[in-house]
């Protein structure tokens, strides 16, 4: 497969903080439902803002990595899809925070289309999963139709856990500085809003 | 594969990382840009907290 | 309203005053589209509209119809589904109906469903109209019974969906934008297996190739249906 192999390392991480990303996102939507602190809102907006950073690197760098295995940039393939519809959501739920003014709502809202959003990813799946898959399954069952699939030696496992923990830190680095952020930028809103009825 | 040798994909890498690490920057980039702006409010709301003061 | 959250004594009566509550909101609903049959009237012009513009991108042809009929059906009623909620939604807001509803003393939920059951009521009725025609318009038979199960699966879960994010939608300052680009991600997982449930049994396969499908759909309804009936509250709070 050459060199481009090397690109899985740093593709499935990304697509894993991707993942786990949005599925923090749904949890802290849950958690501010429950509790009603502004704190978790914070978590579920800057988890958003990762994952679809990093589900763009997972996707375009699978794209990458598919023009010289499968001859071609895109293939509907359901993990292919899912990646990009569960792209799509969160945009949405960007979208959707914007339009609301009021900043309780907007809590309210993103933590319900947060939730609503990740229910859905695992039944897209399952419905496109249904056709053939060629997306090769590196990591559990070995599927024989899946092309461009290879086994991984013992140095190839370790650089590959040693990447996903690396990402995971990451995740967890960015998202920490992303909720202070947010922090800072709701006092900013508030002092505005005091100074301006002053 | 292993007969024929490893296919040349080397640009392919490079390209594929490239685009791992420049979308991981653009959204560094992002947060930097957006805590730049948060800091240049906070000066100028501190600015005119005190000009109120005075 | 009715007295729906009259002191219950026992849980039967207040089995008995939901249902009340959910049967006045989906007849309050229906009543005043009996009255100015503004929204189906649109909904069923839209519709035939998309199923003409179809007719002339697509080519209709005997070969095409065979495996392009499903998938023209399913984004007919998407479409139209989506112009359905869209008004439901925003009538309640505009007339100031919601806060009324919101102050009336029943439960939330009983809200949800009642809406959701309007929703569901209007596309099927666009359905039960859009279905003959197509059939008389193209010659085929769609009045198979798998078809109108799969039909009643995908618009469960699409009105199910539908009716919470629309209620989020017409809150929002670009509501009239975000209701699409919010439903279509989320209701993907009911238009790929409805467009190939009804495929499956226009091409008269077996039951064994609709099945997985047929079961997608079941999972999806009650999946939503329930995290809509809980998350519902969030979304109506003021």
């Amino acid at each position: 497969m050459g060199d481009v192999q090397r690109v899985f390392y740093f593709h499935v991480a990304s697509g894993w903080v991707g993942a786990l990303a949005f599925l923090v996102a749904a949890v802290s939507g849950g958690i501010y439902l429950a509790r009603g602190k502004r704190r978790w809102d914070a978590v579920g907006l800057a988890s958003v803002e990762i994952g679809l950073a990093f589900t763009l690197a997972n996707l375009i760098s699978g794209s990458v990595w598919a023009r010289p295995i499968w001859n071609t940039w895109w293939t509907w393939d359901p993990r292919l899809v899912t990646a990009s519809v569960m792209e799509l959501v969160y945009v949405a739920y960007l979208l959707l925070r914007q339009g609301i003014e009021d900043p309780d709502r907007r809590a309210r809202f993103g933590a319900v289309y947060a939730i609503v959003g990740f229910l859905s990813v695992p039944l897209t799946f399952l419905s496109i999963r249904i056709f053939r898959t060629i997306h090769p399954v590196v990591v559990g069952n070995n599927d024989p139709t899946a092309q461009g699939t290879f086994d991984m030696t013992p140095p190839m496992l370790q650089t590959f856990f040693v990447s996903l923990a690396v990402f995971t830190l990451l995740y967890g680095v960015l998202l920490w500085h992303r909720v202070r952020m947010q922090s800072l930028a709701e006092t900013v809103e508030e002092r505005k809003l005091k100074l301006l009825s002053a | 594969m292993a007969l024929e040798g490893p296919a040349q994909t080397f640009n392919y890498m490079l390209l594929g990382y490239g685009v791992i690490l420049g979308c991981i920057a653009v959204l560094l980039a992002s947060m930097v840009a957006r805590y730049r702006s948060l800091m240049r409010d906070t000066r100028m709301l501190d600015e005119l907290e005190a000009q109120g003061k005075r | 309203m009715t007295s729906g959250a009259a002191p219950a004594t026992s849980s039967g009566q207040r089995t008995r005053g939901y249902l009340r509550a959910v049967g006045a909101v989906l007849w309050k609903d229906l009543a005043a589209e009996l009255r100015s049959r503004e929204l189906l009237s649109a909904m069923l012009v839209f519709a035939l509209l998309v199923i003409l513009v179809f007719n002339f991108a697509l080519e209709l042809d005997l070969a095409t119809r065979q495996t392009v009929t499903s998938g023209v059906l399913w984004v007919t009623f998407a479409f139209a589904g989506t112009l359905g909620l869209n008004r439901s939604m925003a009538v309640e807001r505009d007339r100031g109906c919601l806060d009324g509803l919101l102050l009336a003393p029943v439960d939330r939920s009983a809200l949800y469903f009642g809406k959701a059951l309007g929703n569901l009521a209007f596309m099927l009725i666009i359905e039960a109209i859009i279905l003959p025609v197509y059939s008389l318009l193209y010659n085929v038979n769609l009045f198979l019974p798998g078809l109108l199960g799969v039909v009643l699966l995908g618009s469960i879960g699409y009105a199910a969906v539908g009716t919470l994010l629309s209620s989020m939608a017409v809150q929002a300052r670009t509501r009239d934008v975000l209701l699409p680009i919010l439903l279509f991600p989320v209701v993907l997982p009911v238009l790929i297996p409805a467009v190939k449930a009804t495929n499956a049994v226009l091409l008269g396969l077996e039951a064994a190739e609709l099945w997985p499908w047929l079961n997608l759909l079941i999972a999806y309804d009650v999946i939503f249906t329930a995290a809509a009936f809980m998350l519902f509250d969030f979304v109506v709070e003021e």
